[in-house]
């Protein structure tokens, strides 16, 4: 006898089952004070936890630096970066980092003057990671093991190593991240190694307060959340081109790049972009860059705005770049 | 309203607002993340519910109305859900956002390449059982092209699964 439509649909949705955890999870989400309040505001304990988490991760950012060398091996083209913690950039030094003979020079490029989209940006802090950097983590640091174990063998017995970090210090400097001033967080991360991984920091777009760090080693995301809070957030993206080792091209110049979406489960995913759609084109002279963008939460169709594209390049390369960011965000 | 009655709820109408999502947005983290959206909203909500097919009514109506959404988002049009991305496949805890393949049936696989019109009332009316009045109060559409779409669904349906399922009295 055939089988009727509505008996064989029932039977594959019926296979469609929520994880056993999810329910779990979102009873956790909400008993851990990250219940929003009916206004849509934000409950006080949502915002000490998160402040908690982050004072947290900056201490272990802290020990990890105290580690000592950083150095980048870029692999095939055997570049080299050495980088150490006393190198790092302090928060007062000027965007052009120091660089020594042995150093690439670093330029860090604010596009523009970035205004924000809405009320409702969100900021993205960049925390450089080297590629091989502190590989032994045999130290049994909690943090270097956990970055050892999210970097994908590609890169070898890779584990990242914090080089700066932003500390928020009190609330009202929390609150007052926009758009606007998360120039000056960048800035203030400033030093860029060109290293092939990157942290990304997110920030709740309201009260600022930091979900979750995302770790991006080249062209994969290895995605782990600090925690899960329940938010009614948007996303942020971060594009991130540098040594992408499969940037699949195809006829139409069309390339798959690595963009990351988080929302309010924190879930990534790539996103295939069309050349129209942002501010890079495919050209094999600009693999070595960063760019970071932040998307409206009002209004998502709009265009993500630039913030700063990062690299190592040289100053006129760099420059030619922004023009050309420039001229594709008119 | 009380933890223990949001679990109860949970507990209910869990799967039927995680399905809805998943064949709204045929993608389990986004299903999961409207999951949590209409729950938190249920939880947060003041409506005095009637009965209980008064709350399901409001938890469908929610659940699409937050899949339509996310769909509209110009993001989200373009993305490509982790689960379909094969680069991602050496670490060891990538299985907590890591979705294996989903081996669906056939029946399904043909549904879910219909447009979003088709697709979700087919499954209202088929898997939820809803009639088509309920479906154009549900969708706020009336019900001539409810029962319209309907149609064009079945149709493209059976053209899918290459007339399997469906005799010709079905589709009108």
């Amino acid at each position: 006898m055939k089988k009727s439509i509505d008996d064989q649909l029932r039977k594959e949705i019926d296979e469609i089952q929520p994880g056993h955890a999810l329910q779990k999870k979102v009873l956790e989400n909400i008993e851990n004070g990250s219940r929003p309040e009916k206004n849509g505001s934000f409950s006080k304990g949502w915002v000490m936890s998160g402040l908690a988490a982050t004072i947290i991760f900056c201490v272990c950012a802290g020990i990890v630096v105290q580690q000592g060398n950083v150095e980048r091996d870029s692999g095939t083209n055997a570049e080299e970066i050495n980088m150490t913690a006393n190198e790092r950039m302090d928060i007062n030094e000027p965007e052009s980092a120091q660089s020594s003979d042995d150093e690439e020079e670093i330029n860090i490029k604010q596009y523009g003057n970035l205004k924000p989209v809405g009320d409702s940006i969100q900021l993205l802090t960049l925390v450089n990671k080297s590629r091989d950097a502190a590989s032994d983590t045999s130290s049994g640091d909690m943090a270097s093991e956990e970055m050892a174990g999210s970097l994908p063998h590609k890169f070898g017995e890779a584990a990242g190593e914090i080089q700066n970090d932003v500390e928020f210090t009190d609330m009202k400097e929390v609150q007052q991240i926009t758009a606007e001033n998360s120039k000056a967080v960048i800035d203030i991360n400033g030093k860029w190694n060109g290293a092939a991984c990157v942290e990304v920091s997110v920030s709740h777009v309201e009260s600022g307060v930091p979900i979750q760090s995302t770790k991006i080693p080249g062209h994969l995301i290895k995605y782990k959340p600090l925690s899960t809070q329940v938010i009614n957030a948007g996303y942020v993206t971060v594009a991130c081109l540098q040594d992408v080792p499969i940037l699949e091209q195809t006829d139409s110049d069309e390339a798959l790049l690595p963009v990351y979406e988080w929302n309010m489960n924190g879930k990534a995913s790539t996103v295939r972009i069309q050349p129209e759609d942002i501010w890079y084109m495919p050209n094999s002279d600009y693999r070595q860059y960063t760019i970071v963008s932040c998307a409206s939460l009002e209004n998502p169709e709009q265009k993500p705005k630039v913030i700063a594209v990062l690299g190592s390049m040289d100053t006129e390369t760099m420059n030619s770049l922004m023009d050309e960011v420039e001229q594709m965000l008119k | 309203m009380e933890r223990v009655d949001l679990e109860r709820d949970m507990a209910t109408y869990g799967s039927m607002v995680y399905r809805t999502a998943y064949l709204y947005g045929k993608n389990h983290h986004a299903a999961e993340d409207i999951y949590q959206e209409v729950f938190i909203k249920l939880y947060t909500s003041d409506v005095d519910f009637q009965s209980e097919e008064h709350k399901k009514a409001w938890l469908l109506r929610v659940t699409s109305n937050h899949s339509i959404n996310e769909l509209k988002k110009a993001w989200n049009r373009k993305k490509v859900g982790l689960d379909t991305c094969s680069e991602i496949s050496n670490a060891d805890n990538t299985e907590e956002f890591m979705v294996a393949s989903e081996q669906h049936g056939e029946v399904i696989k043909s549904l879910l390449q219909l447009k979003k019109q088709y697709r979700e009332v087919i499954y209202f009316y088929y898997y939820m059982e809803m009639s088509i009045r309920e479906i154009s109060e549900l969708l706020g559409l009336s019900e001539n092209t409810i029962k319209t779409r309907m149609r064009r669904g079945k149709m493209k349906l059976k053209e899918l699964l290459k007339g399997g399922y469906f005799s010709d009295e079905e589709i009108n």
